[in-house]
Parts: C-alpha cells; structure tokens; sequence
C-alpha cells in the first residue's frame, strides 16, 4: 500500500490489502485458508502488512480474525470482492474497479510497484497448492504457529509429512534438501 | 542502448573472490557499461564474508544496487531449505520476478540446480534468462566485450582448476566455443 497513506483507517487498508491480493491475478483466491496464509507470508516480507495485520496462533494458525471478517463482510468497499459457492474469494467489477484506481494512483511508486509484483508472485506460486498442503508447509516452516492449532498435529504427524514432502516434490516446489530438512527426526 | 539487469547469486561474486581469486575481474565485469548489478542483503552479506571482499568494497558498494524496502526471499521461505536460503538463492528469484515486472532485460546467474529448477518449473516466464557463471563468463566475451579471448580462456581454465563447482562437459563446451571465437 502506499506508505504515505498513513491517516486511512486499518480496516480499509487491509480491504486494499485483500483488494491487491484478488486483483492481481485474474481469477478467484482458491480458499479463506490460501487467503490467510499468503497475506502472511507476505507479511514476512513486508513487515509492515504485519503492523495491519495480526496474525494469531490460533486452530488453524496463524490466523487473522480482522482479515476473516473483513474477507466476508467489506466495510468501505462494501461490494469489492465476495466468497463464491465453492469457497473462492472473487473480486467483484467493483472491486476491479478499486483495484484500477490503487494500482493508477501508485503507478510511479517504486516500492509499491516492487510489492504488487511480490504479491503476484505469492498468488502464482501458492494459489497452486492444495489447503492441506498450504498448512502444512506453513506449519513447519514457522513452527510457532503449531502452537495453539489442532490440526497441525495431525499434518505434521510422520505419515502426513512423508505424504506431503512426496507430493511437494513430485510438483518440483522443495528440493531435495528441503524435503530432507521436512523429513527430520522421522 | 538500455542496461542488461544482472542479479547473482553468491557462487559468482564467491567464484572471482575465493575461488579464482582474481578480484580484478569481477570489478571489470561491475564497472562495464552495459550493466546494471543488483542484490539482496543476503547476497550482499554472502559477499561480505569474503575474506577478499575489502578488495571489491568500493565497487560492489558503487555499482551494485541493493533491493532494500522488503525481505524479497521471505516469500519463498516455505519451499527452501536452510542452507539453500542462506545462500540467497530464493532472494536472486524474488528480485529477478521484481525486476521482469518491470521490463527489465534480465540475466540471472544461478549455479545450483535447484533453485533453477524451480524457475523452470514455476515461474518458466524467467527461465530463458538464466546463465551460469560459466555461461555469463563466456558471454563476457562473445556477446558483451568485457574480456578479451585470451582473458576468457584463461578465466575459464582457472575456474576448472578450482574448487568452483561445474560439470565437465560445461566448461568444456565454454573453452571450445572461445577459442572458436574471433578476438576484436
């Protein structure tokens, strides 16, 4: 988001947030879960989404209750983007219409432009992988997020995590140093 | 004529530092016109490691941009080990996506094979502008000037010497398409 833009209220800064994730690949989010978990791996690299944008340990951490509630229910752009009968969260024209104007009116700021193409990026390589699969490597990359979820463990129990690094491999997404870093202590 | 983008991984700043150690090639190959350098702070902390890195100081610090608003290979944390982020290899990919959504005309120098594979297979868009330092190296020849044939040769035979590590058949291919070369 335009880092200038300091006064905008932290509701509609995360609708522009969601916004820029939707509009930035012409087509659908495939679930509230890839949702979550790509808004915080960008948060990784852009520590001030995170200032936005908390993400808790929680039972499906980490996980945001500001971004599910405004994921389903948009405040200052009430009709910008809506969950489709399959889970899918969709830009709507209107929300095409916002996306257009952020994008136009950053249009000559560098580190915007930087973080649209980081955004695009996210959407191209995670929207790829499955919920589960998702969580998963989420869970144990940031390993501090098992903490309060109750499904982490079952994921991250010696079967799953055999089942999931193949799977991940076989899709050429973790090497083989990454699939055996995965596969420790099994 | 516009700037050719040129984003490293560590092996190459390391192969002319360490390996080879003739320093005065990377910083011919830094100051030459037609590029542009660009890093992460990954990178740049890989390079500084080198215990010939005070004689590069000056030129990496002038001609070598860093990308400093965002921590570009957090993006890709999930999918990389931790040797393999180390290296930066996932912040090479981040900003070279950064710079191609800018239009830029890119090289991407990457040695290993996985973080070339996973351009290949996941973002195909920037595997044509992916090299070797072997292959930039033979190009700083034949296609960009920077050395002269002899130059070239002798720095591929010193690369094959070293501890550097290439496939056979890479370095081979290189030396014979040089010394096929005509010199200007």
């Amino acid at each position: 988001m335009d880092p200038k833009n300091e006064a905008i209220p932290v509701v509609e800064v995360i609708e522009r947030y969601l916004i820029l994730l939707l509009g930035v690949v012409d087509k659908p989010i495939p679930s509230s879960v890839h949702v979550q978990k790509e808004l915080f791996i960008l948060s990784k690299a852009n520590p001030r989404i995170a200032e936005f944008i908390t993400f808790e340990k929680h039972y499906k951490g980490p996980f945001s209750a500001d971004l599910a509630d405004i994921s389903k229910e948009p405040a200052y752009n009430s009709s910008a983007f809506g969950y489709d009968h399959y889970g899918r969260l969709y830009l709507t024209p209107e929300g095409k219409e916002v996306y257009k104007k952020i994008i136009d009116t950053n249009a000559k700021n560098s580190r915007f432009q930087e973080l649209l193409s980081m955004i695009k990026l996210t959407r191209e390589l995670y929207d790829k992988l499955s919920k589960n699969e998702l969580m998963f490597l989420v869970y144990a990359t940031y390993d501090e997020y098992t903490e309060k979820s109750n499904i982490s463990k079952s994921l991250l129990a010696p079967s799953s995590r055999k089942k999931f690094t193949r799977v991940l491999l076989d899709k050429g997404l973790i090497s083989e140093e990454r699939a055996r870093e995965l596969l420790v202590g099994i | 004529m516009s700037k050719r983008s040129i984003i490293p991984d560590s092996t190459f700043y390391v192969c002319f530092l360490d390996d080879i150690q003739k320093p005065e090639y990377i910083v011919r190959i830094l100051e030459n016109d037609h590029f542009e350098f660009f890093t992460g702070s990954v990178i740049k902390g890989e390079i500084e490691v080198s215990k010939h890195h005070h004689l590069v100081k000056d030129v990496v610090d002038h001609r070598v941009q860093l990308f400093i608003y965002y921590q570009y290979g957090e993006l890709l944390r999930p999918f990389f080990s931790v040797g393999e982020i180390k290296k930066g290899e996932n912040e090479v990919i981040v900003i070279s996506y950064v710079l191609f959504s800018q239009n830029k005309e890119c090289t991407i120098i990457l040695d290993d094979d996985t973080p070339r594979k996973f351009i290949q297979n996941h973002i195909p868009m920037l595997a044509r502008f992916v090299e070797g330092t072997v292959g930039f190296t033979k190009n700083c020849h034949l296609k960009y000037k920077v050395f002269q044939r002899d130059e070239t040769l002798s720095i591929l035979k010193m690369i094959q010497q070293s501890k550097f590590r290439i496939k056979r058949e890479i370095i081979e291919e290189a030396l014979s398409q040089i010394r096929g070369s005509a010199d200007e």
